[in-house]
């Protein structure tokens, strides 16, 4: 071996520090068990910025929250022709198209809230709005509901007090509607990480290559022949 | 639990970092081939020393002197090999940096839908941390060829192989320990590096293969195949297997006609009959457990491929952490008991020697008794069958029939994988009520399992990791779907911590081979039952360490230790009245007559021999 690699190693071994080291004992593995109760501990911890956001409902397996709006200009939400189609990612229709295509059934106006899971991505839900003539769909509804509380709190109840918003909240399918769970973690405990991007930045994220801003676009021909 | 702290730290005034090179054999079923040469970086108080030793080698390391110094490696496996020919004793306490690799990189390897990158070589995971290895790949396969080709090395041959040892392995390993160094959990890492080398001891020993019938078995594997296609589709009554080509739609028309529920795979949402989403149904349908054992024996006849020594061993790695949950994940080709419980029956002791399989009794059950601390459930398991335990307390019997035994097995192991009501109901053939209704009974029964499993439900929907007993951990990424693979997480990952505990503990055990949940263990017919009382109460002791529970160890003496001229039999295959061994043996029969000794009766012994 040349000398090199040798002083190399020597320089390498000055830098830092590698002894002593101090350890476990294979043969007392024992008393190196980790007391499992630490599942009802929690541990806050940071994690890479996405460049991408998600469209759909938050994942059900999973807390997430909303940011609340405490004026009427709304920062952080806001209502969007969205016309879906099976398979295929929404398209954003712009509102004088959406105007003259009204009679579309599969186009409607649709609440986009901006939300954050617990494990750092952030995405849009798509929020259905009741029709204002007709039966209200308990899905939509409670969904609604849900966005609230996760943006502003729950009120006191006789057996609870005031929780004030933002909360941790999960998704819980229930028959025909959506419950919910709000997590006893706060926010100063684990602050949600939605990253620097407004609002609208996230919706061109999104809507990026899919908005409908002309009557010629392929999109109602595949509407009118299937194709 | 023993709480020692004393000496629970062992303070290490030197690093070693030992390489060795030598012939892997890799994919021969063989030992690894002697080390032309062992070299290492010593690292202590008077700074750097390096040794280059070659054959003959000393009885121990010339680093091995009175006071303590950690061992170092990547992938210790292969050191070990090199310490086992030199007679030298592992080295404690040793880090494996590929292990520590795996459970640092866990999250990040692993995908939702279950399947997990294989773990890195060492070059990939210095590049991974920034590293620049001082060697490149075109110079490392230049060194491997010298290394292989030949035994004769002459001495300026050795000379180039110790300074590629030290210069490329020990120095990455090294470099990468340095960058690694901060995320290492310097107290469990010592387990992990104990049991990547007595894998290593584990695999060397390799499991006896009876030759003649498995040669038989490959040479006749295309006949035997094609026999069970035509009896399969015979069976079934629809040609499943089309000229060999196996047709899933047929498959599924055949379960429309039989109304036997078809399961979505929930990787891709769409229908399957895959035999691991069926697995859970066949207790419930007969036609489907036919189609299962078939469709399991064709597919392993079409590519065996065990890995066996010129000794008739097989021998082959068992991929250490290579699922999420920290389990081995060994081929399911090349290694016996990857293949279908049929064929573990090619295993078959030398003479004068017997073999033994002790398995930890309803194990995942047993693990989440002792995590949970229900009391039921620890009553129920401690009975020795808590399923009939449940089914008798649910119906209201003092005791139940096989198939009222089963639906509730079905039900206990069904809640703690996340089985819904919907799929419980597919599973054992019973209406969604009646599986709602059997659930509801279950969670009254077992209340603090129910809590305890919310726990984790609630920690995963945090995105918080969940850590084991040892140190391996899983965080959840968020997304949906997540949650029921990590139902019985907690389960599975600690049931493989003790796995690694009872592996270190039992180095002196003749380990020749193991399941998840299960170990096959050698000895002289004379000494066996001595040993299996030995390997058994080093599972229950390290069972009470880790869980402060007592786990159950099953191992009949008149069915689970099988003497030279027996045949080792798998449980399931002895429930079945050894049909399917005995098929395949008449199919693989080059004479086309049964060959009666190879015709075995229920205890494994050969018709023959028995005369």
């Amino acid at each position: 071996m040349s000398d090199e690699p040798v002083k190399k190693l020597k320089q390498k071994l000055s830098d830092d520090n590698v002894v002593p080291i101090a350890a476990g004992n294979p043969a007392k593995a024992e008393s190196l068990a980790i007391d499992q109760s630490q599942l009802d501990e929690y541990f806050g911890d940071g994690g890479a910025e996405s460049s991408v956001a998600g469209y759909g409902r938050p994942p059900k397996g999973v807390f997430f929250t909303v940011m609340p709006e405490p004026t009427p200009q709304w920062q952080n939400r806001g209502f969007y022709w969205i016309l879906e189609i099976p398979n295929r990612d929404p398209y954003f229709v712009t509102p004088a198209i959406a105007k003259v295509k009204a009679g579309e059934d599969v186009l409607r106006p649709l609440l986009l809230v901006r939300y954050v899971t617990m494990a750092g991505d952030e995405g849009l839900w798509p929020i259905k709005l009741n029709p204002p003539d007709g039966r209200a769909n308990l899905y939509n509804s409670s969904a609604r509901n849900i966005m609230e509380i996760a943006a502003n709190g729950t009120p006191a109840t006789k057996d609870k007090p005031a929780r004030p918003g933002p909360l941790w909240v999960r998704l819980v399918s229930a028959n025909g509607y959506y419950e919910h769970i709000v997590s006893p973690i706060t926010m100063e405990e684990s602050p949600p990480q939605f990253t620097n991007r407004t609002f609208a930045e996230l919706v061109a994220a999104v809507s990026e290559g899919r908005i409908v801003d002309t009557l010629d676009h392929e999109v109602w021909s595949v509407l009118s022949h299937g194709r | 639990m023993a709480a020692d702290f004393d000496d629970r730290e062992i303070i290490c005034q030197r690093i070693v970092i030992p390489d060795s090179e030598f012939d892997a054999r890799k994919n021969m079923g063989e030992p690894p081939g002697p080390p032309i040469c062992i070299c290492a970086i010593e690292i202590g108080p008077n700074g750097l020393i390096l040794h280059k030793l070659a054959a003959p080698y000393p009885r121990v390391p010339p680093w091995h002197r009175d006071d303590p110094y950690l061992t170092l490696g990547f992938a210790l496996g292969a050191e070990a090999g090199s310490y086992l020919h030199a007679g030298w004793p592992f080295p404690v306490p040793a880090i494996d940096l590929y292990a520590e690799y795996m459970v640092i990189h866990n999250s990040e390897m692993s995908h939702i839908n279950g399947s997990k990158d294989p773990g890195p070589s060492l070059l990939q995971a210095c590049r991974r941390y920034g590293i620049r290895p001082t060697i490149d790949e075109a110079r490392k396969e230049q060194m491997r060829e010298l290394a292989f080709s030949k035994t004769d090395h002459t001495s300026e041959e050795i000379a180039v192989l110790q300074d590629y040892c030290l210069t490329d392995d020990c120095q990455n390993t090294l470099d990468l320990f340095l960058k690694m160094r901060s995320r290492i959990d310097f107290l469990r890492a010592p387990i992990r590096g104990a049991y990547m080398m007595e894998l290593e001891r584990v695999r060397w020993r390799g499991i006896p293969i009876d030759m003649e019938t498995y040669a038989r078995a490959l040479r006749q594997a295309p006949k035997a195949a094609s026999a069970m296609r035509a009896e399969l589709n015979r069976r079934l009554g629809a040609e499943v297997y089309f000229h060999d080509i196996f047709k899933r739609k047929t498959m599924f028309a055949v379960m429309r006609r039989e109304r036997i529920p078809i399961p979505v795979d929930p990787k891709t949402g769409t229908l399957s009959c895959a035999t691991k989403l069926i697995k859970g149904m066949v207790g419930t349908y007969p036609l489907l457990g036919v189609f299962y054992e078939y469709k399991r024996m064709i597919d392993a006849l079409r590519s065996l491929k065990l890995e066996i020594g010129s000794d008739g061993r097989n021998r082959r790695w068992l991929n250490p952490f290579g699922t999420k949950t920290g389990r081995n994940n060994p081929s399911t080709n090349r290694y016996i008991f990857g293949l279908p419980h049929t064929m573990r029956s090619f295993i078959k002791p030398g003479p004068s020697m017997a073999l033994a399989q002790l398995d930890i009794g309803n194990e995942e059950v047993g693990v989440a008794a002792a995590l949970s601390r229900d009391p039921q459930l620890i009553a129920d398991y401690l009975s020795g069958d808590v399923y009939r335990e449940f089914a008798k307390a649910a119906l209201g019997l003092t005791d139940v029939s096989k198939r009222q035994r089963q639906v509730y097995k079905g039900c206990v192991l069904g809640r703690i994988y996340g089985m819904g009501a919907k799929t419980l109901a597919c599973n054992l053939g019973i209406s969604r009520e009646e599986a709602g209704r059997i659930l509801q009974m279950m969670k009254e029964r077992y209340p603090i399992l129910h809590e305890w499993l919310d726990r984790v439900l609630l920690k995963v929907a945090h995105c918080r990791p969940i850590v084991c007993k040892l140190g391996w951990s899983l965080t959840p990424k968020g997304k949906s779907g997540e949650m029921t693979s990590f139902m019985n997480y907690p389960m599975q990952a600690n049931s493989a911590e003790l796995l690694r505990l009872i592996f270190i503990r039992a180095a002196h055990i003749p380990i020749l081979g193991c399941a998840h949940d299960s170990f096959l263990i050698e000895d002289t017919i004379e000494r066996i039952e001595q040993t299996v009382a030995e390997m058994r109460e080093i599972i229950l002791q390290a069972a009470r360490d880790l869980f402060d529970f007592e786990l159950r160890v099953d191992c009949n003496p008149d069915t689970d230790i099988v003497r030279w001229p027996d045949r080792f039999i798998d449980d399931r295959e002895r429930e079945d009245g050894m049909k399917h061994w005995n098929w395949l043996m008449e199919l693989i029969n080059e004479q086309g007559d049964t060959d009666p000794a190879e015709a075995v009766d229920l205890a494994g012994r050969s018709r023959s021999s028995a005369a």
